[in-house]
C-alpha cells in the first residue's frame, strides 16, 4: 500500500515505513540511543530526498525518546542533573558544530571529513564496547569481583557535584567537554550523537548502563526537539507523514526495546550494541570500496 | 468603409491561410492531476485527430527545475566525490509516446530540435565543464532509476488513419506545477503540425494543507509537528504502563 508524503514529493510503501520505525523503535528501547543513525540513511536510499530524510527523523525521535524517557524515568534510571549538563554541553557544541560545518564546506572537503571522522570513531568505539563486554562476561563467570567504575584523574578535577542517580561523586567538566564535542560531532554528521554518547557514558564517566540509556534519551529527546523546529523553521523539510509513520511503528518497537533490557544484563547489552556499531562501520567502509551503481548523485534543488 | 473592407479581406484571408495548415486536434481526458495522500501515479487518456497521414509523436515535460549533481571518483582505491556542478531548467518528468519507435521515424534532427526523446533533452548549467555529456548521460540514467523518466517510450495508436490516442502514465514521482503536453506531427522527417497542451498537477486534500502550512508558516508547523510526536510519545507511554501494570 502505497502513501504519498506531501514535503518528501515522493510516494512510499506504508509497511515499509512502518517497519523501519519499528527497528529504530526497538534500538531506541534498548540502547537508549536515537536511531537516526541507521534510519536516515535507510529513507535516503530509498528515494526520500536527504535533507527530508533529516528532518522528519528529527521530528521521529521527539515521539520515540519520549516514550522511552518516561518508561526509564518511571524506573528511576533517569540523572537529571547529569542530563542537564549534558543538554548544556550539547547545546552549545551543536552550536560551534554548525559554525564548523560552514567552515568545512567553504573549503570543499567537508564530506570526505565527515565519513572518515565517522569510521574512525565508530570502528574504535564499537571494538572497544566488544572487546570489553566480553572480557566482563568472562571475569563474571570465573566470578572475581568487578569494581563499580574505575577512578582516574578526569573524575577528580575541580566544580564536583553528586549525582545521585549515576551514584558518582565527580567534576562537572568532563561531562561538558565530553557533551560539547558530541555536539559538534553530531552537528556535523546530522545525527543526534546517541550512539557516541551512550559509550562515552559508560566508559568515560563511569555510570551504570540502565541509568546512562535513560539518561542519553533525555538529553535526545531535548535535543531532537530543537533540532525539528530549526528544519521546519529554517528548511521546510519536515515531513508530519513520513514521520507520524515513522512513530507508529515505534510503537512495538521502543516497548519490546525496554521490556529486553529489563531481563538483559549490562554488559550483553553494551556487545549488542557494540556489534550494531561495527557493522554499520563496515557499511560506511564498504560504500567508499564497493563500486556505486551511479556515478552522478542528483539533489533536486527548487 | 472600403478600407475597412480591405482590412477584413485580408484578415479572413490569413485565417484562411492558418486554417490550411495540417492540423491537429487533441485533448486529454483530464487536464488535472491531484495529489492527494493516496497518490499511486495516474494514467490519463490522450486522443485526437490528424489531417494528414504522418507519424504522432507525444511528450510529456514535467516543470523544470535547478539540480546540484554530485560526481563520485575513485581515488586510491576509495569512492570519493570528486565534484559538484548545478544544472539549470532539467525536466522533472518526461514521458514519451510515439506510433513508431522514434528511432524507425528518420527525423533526427527534428527530435534533437525539439526535446523529443529522452537523449533530446537539454537543460543549462555546467557548459564549461569537459566531458559534459557523460554529467547530462548520468543524470538522465538517475532520473530514470527515481522512477521520473521513462525510457520506454509509449506506444500511439492510430485508427482509420486519422484517429490517434495514448495512455499517458505518470508515477507516483510527481512535482507539482504545470507539465507541457507536445504532440508532434511528422511526415518525411519534417514537422508538418504540433499542438501544445496543458496538464496542471497540483496537491490536494491533506497533502496540500500540510505542504501549505510547512512553507507559508514554517514555524507554527514546527511546533505543532512537535506538539504531536511529544502527545503521541506519552499516549504510547501510558497505553503500555497500563497494559504492563
Amino acid at each position: 500500500m502505497e502513501i504519498y508524503l506531501p514535503i518528501a514529493e515522493i510516494s512510499q510503501n506504508i509497511f515499509f515505513l512502518l517497519s523501519i520505525g519499528f527497528v529504530a523503535g526497538v534500538l531506541s528501547g534498548m540502547f537508549g540511543v536515537g536511531g537516526g543513525f541507521l534510519t536516515t540513511p535507510i529513507l535516503i536510499l530509498s528515494g526520500v530526498p536527504p535533507a527530508v530524510a533529516v528532518g522528519s527523523e528529527a521530528n521521529h525521535i521527539v515521539g520515540s525518546s519520549l516514550t522511552g524517557f518516561l518508561n526509564y524515568f518511571r524506573r528511576k534510571n533517569v540523572d537529571i542533573v547529569m542530563g542537564a549538563i549534558l543538554l548544556l554541553g550539547g547545546v552549545i557544541g551543536s552550536a560551534s558544530g554548525v559554525f564548523l560545518f560552514r567552515l568545512l564546506s567553504i573549503q570543499g572537503r567537508v564530506e570526505e571529513v565527515i565519513s572518515f571522522t565517522y569510521i574512525l570513531f565508530l570502528g574504535s568505539v564499537g571494538i572497544y564496547m566488544l572487546y570489553e563486554s566480553l572480557k566482563t562476561r568472562k571475569k563474571k563467570k570465573s566470578g572475581s569481583l568487578i569494581k563499580l567504575h574505575e577512578h582516574s584523574w578526569i573524575h577528580g578535577l575541580p566544580f564536583r557535584i553528586k549525582f545521585r542517580r549515576s551514584k558518582l561523586y565527580i567534576s562537572i567538566i568532563p561531562p561538558l567537554l565530553i557533551s560539547y564535542i558530541i555536539g559538534v560531532l553530531a552537528a556535523i554528521m546530522g545525527v543526534g550523537g546517541g550512539f557516541i554518547l551512550v559509550p562515552a557514558m559508560i566508559y568515560l564517566l563511569g555510570m551504570s548502563t540502565q541509568v546512562v540509556i535513560g539518561t542519553s534519551l533525555m538529553q535526545i529527546l531535548f535535543v531532537s526537539i530543537t533540532s525539528t523546529i530549526m528544519h521546519a523553521y529554517i528548511n521546510q523539510t519536515v515531513d508530519v507523514i513520513l514521520s507520524g509513520l515513522l512513530l507508529l511503528g515505534g510503537v512495538l518497537g521502543v516497548q519490546m526495546g525496554a521490556f529486553v533490557v529489563q531481563r538483559v544484563s549490562g554488559e550483553v547489552l553494551r556487545m549488542l550494541l557494540g556489534i550494531i556499531i561495527i557493522c554499520l562501520c563496515l557499511f560506511l567502509i564498504s560504500e567508499l570500496v564497493i563500486d556505486p551503481k551511479y556515478i552522478f548523485i542528483l539533489d533536486l534543488l527548487q | 468603409m472600403k478600407l475597412f473592407l480591405i482590412f477584413y479581406l485580408i484578415f479572413f484571408i490569413s485565417i484562411f491561410k492558418a486554417n490550411s495548415k495540417k492540423l491537429i486536434i487533441a485533448d486529454i481526458s483530464d487536464n488535472k492531476i491531484n495529489i492527494d495522500v493516496g497518490f499511486k501515479g495516474a494514467k490519463l487518456l490522450f486522443f485526437g485527430v490528424i489531417d494528414d497521414e504522418g507519424d504522432v509523436v507525444v511528450s510529456v515535460t514535467g516543470p523544470r527545475k535547478t539540480i546540484e549533481v554530485r560526481k563520485k571518483e575513485k581515488k586510491m582505491g576509495l569512492w570519493l566525490n570528486s565534484d559538484t556542478k548545478v544544472f539549470f531548467d532539467v525536466p522533472s518528468y518526461y514521458y514519451v509516446a510515439s506510433t513508431r519507435p522514434l528511432k524507425e521515424l528518420n527525423s533526427e534532427n527534428v527530435l534533437q530540435i525539439n526535446q523529443v526523446g529522452i537523449e533530446n533533452i537539454r537543460f543549462a548549467g555546467a557548459e564549461e565543464q569537459e566531458e559534459r555529456s557523460s554529467w547530462v548521460n548520468g543524470i538522465i540514467k538517475s532520473m530514470i532509476e527515481a522512477g521520473r523518466y521513462n525510457p520506454e517510450p509509449g506506444l500511439i495508436q492510430i485508427s482509420d488513419k486519422r484517429l490517434f490516442k495514448t495512455e499517458l502514465n505518470f508515477s507516483a514521482e510527481l512535482v507539482d506545477g504545470q507539465y507541457l503536453v507536445d504532440t508532434l506531427l511528422l511526415k518525411d522527417g519534417a514537422v508538418i503540425a504540433a499542438r501544445r497542451s496543458f496538464i496542471n498537477v497540483s496537491k490536494t486534500g491533506y497533502g496540500e494543507k500540510i505542504y501549505k502550512m510547512a512553507n507559508n508558516n514554517s514555524l507554527l508547523y514546527g511546533l505543532t509537528a512537535v506538539f504531536f510526536a511529544f502527545i503521541f510519545g506519552f499516549i504510547v507511554h501510558e497505553i503500555t504502563r497500563r497494559v504492563n501494570a
